[in-house]
């Protein structure tokens, strides 16, 4: 049986959490908030989560996450346009060398992009890339088989590398 | 290109999560921990001090009373006897009568002694109610709550612990609810759904509906379905089975659109698979993986939902 208490808890989820929340919601403050509200909630089922092996912990933190996102929207049923979402956080170019091959705008445009994808392909791609999850990880999380969500981060690429084509971002 | 992209794409998330304040979150969130706790003992605490005084009310009052009784029967004894000021004071106002009275009958002092020897329990105990062990002042309420509205009368809208049933089902927790539906699954009976979580996942078309999330409260359990392929934010669906369907009543649609679905308009395959009829279009859900239940055992978990399966 895994030791854990809050604080190794936090600090080897509250990254997937937080991604977790803002692919749902695509706002950084409510992702935030969702954020905070899942680890009220594991400070409050301590004990439970104690017990856990890091799969069903993660897969309970995806699910409370998730459901906090959608009671939110449910409640407060704003929708926040991809153009309003302020703080692009691209700003070093030069942090890989890869990166250079997109300039900040562009960088910033494909940050822009990647919360204006629809919802399965967001989700998907921000489980992989911001909460560094592996496809079978995010499978067993959402429900889905391996397969799918490889072929949702199929589509989800294939809409993005259209953009850095020049291409429309919505296919 | 496409592993350029993959990088790419990593830094754009690494960049993206060194803004993140994970460690102001944190302390956010053990401050709001902190601040429930506080409440909660708070709560504990004003509360017994709050029962104290509604003791020590009543106590008074009915101290008073017997009392103001006493005084008339010593009236009517003695018929000539001119009335006291103190017990026009005491009668009237409902104030607190005179430590010395010396025009009591002695068979009225020996009555009143067991309500004076309770207000000097209650005073005692209500004079040090910050030191008193928190898990105990509810239950000290409760019993002087009962005991005082037989009493006298004046509690009447003080809860006691027999309630009616509405009463009490309205007061069940989000775990007792749940607890209360999988007993009623494990006893076979209709009212058992709780368990019904996460056992369905969306077919590969990635349309579909996904049973997301069971939440228990007051108003009752409501599942929540997410439509897979739905871009727009609105499009998240929960099946709202009220805490009375507890006793007997089926799900409903609410006043938001949040839709129940009929038995017809839902049926089950012998291999688990749920079909449904939703918005229009044909839904289908095969079992989530892991999933083992039987035909019988699905039966059991939703009898509002499945139809006869084939």
């Amino acid at each position: 049986m895994p030791a854990r208490d809050f604080e190794s808890i936090y600090a080897d989820y509250s990254r997937m959490v937080y991604w977790a929340a803002y692919g749902v919601l695509k706002n950084e403050s409510d992702a935030m908030d969702v954020s905070q509200n899942v680890f009220l909630r594991v400070i409050k089922h301590q004990k439970k989560l104690e017990a856990m092996e890091d799969l069903q912990l993660k897969s309970w933190l995806y699910r409370v996450t998730v459901n906090l996102c959608l009671d939110g929207k449910r409640k407060h049923k704003r929708e926040v346009l991809a153009d309003e979402l302020p703080e692009t956080p691209i700003s070093d170019m030069h942090a890989l060398p890869e990166a250079a091959v997109l300039d900040a705008e562009a960088r910033q445009t494909l940050y822009a992009a990647i919360t204006a994808l629809p919802d399965i392909y967001r989700e998907t791609v921000m489980l992989h890339f911001f909460s560094e999850l592996r496809y079978e990880e995010i499978a067993q999380l959402m429900g889905v088989s391996e397969g799918t969500v490889k072929s949702r981060m199929a589509r989800a690429k294939e809409r993005l590398f259209a953009l850095l084509k020049g291409g429309e971002q919505h296919g | 290109m496409a592993d350029r992209f993959e990088e790419l794409m990593k830094s754009i998330a690494e960049e993206a999560d060194a803004k993140v304040e994970y460690a102001a979150m944190r302390e956010a969130v053990l401050q709001k921990a902190a601040a429930a706790r506080r409440r909660q003992v708070r709560f504990v605490r004003y509360g017994a001090m709050a029962a104290t005084l509604v003791i020590l009310a009543g106590v008074g009052t009915l101290f008073l009373k017997q009392k103001g009784g006493m005084n008339a029967t010593a009236r009517d004894a003695e018929q000539a006897a001119p009335q006291a000021m103190e017990y026009s004071f005491a009668d009237s106002a409902d104030g607190i009568a005179p430590a010395g009275d010396p025009e009591m009958p002695e068979a009225g002092n020996a009555s009143v002694a067991v309500p004076e020897e309770a207000e000097e329990d209650a005073v005692t105990s209500g004079a040090l109610p910050e030191s008193a062990p928190v898990s105990e002042s509810p239950e000290e309420s409760d019993e002087s709550f009962e005991a005082t509205s037989g009493a006298n009368g004046l509690l009447e809208a003080v809860p006691s612990a027999t309630g009616t049933p509405d009463a009490e089902a309205i007061a069940f927790s989000p775990e007792e609810l749940c607890a209360l539906c999988l007993t009623a699954r494990a006893d076979g009976a209709d009212g058992a759904l709780a368990s019904f979580e996460f056992l369905y996942a969306p077919v590969e078309t990635a349309e579909g509906y996904r049973l997301v999330d069971i939440v228990a409260d007051c108003s009752g359990v409501t599942y929540t379905y997410n439509r897979v392929a739905a871009e727009a934010s609105d499009d998240a669906y929960a099946l709202i089975l009220p805490a009375v369907s507890l006793y007997g009543a089926r799900a409903e649609t609410d006043a938001d659109g949040v839709y129940a679905p009929a038995d017809a308009l839902v049926s089950a395959s012998a291999e688990g698979s749920l079909t449904w009829i939703l918005g229009g279009g044909e839904v289908k859900l095969e079992p989530y993986a892991g999933c083992t239940l039987s035909e019988a055992e699905l039966r059991a978990l939703c009898p509002l939902r499945l139809m006869e399966i084939e």
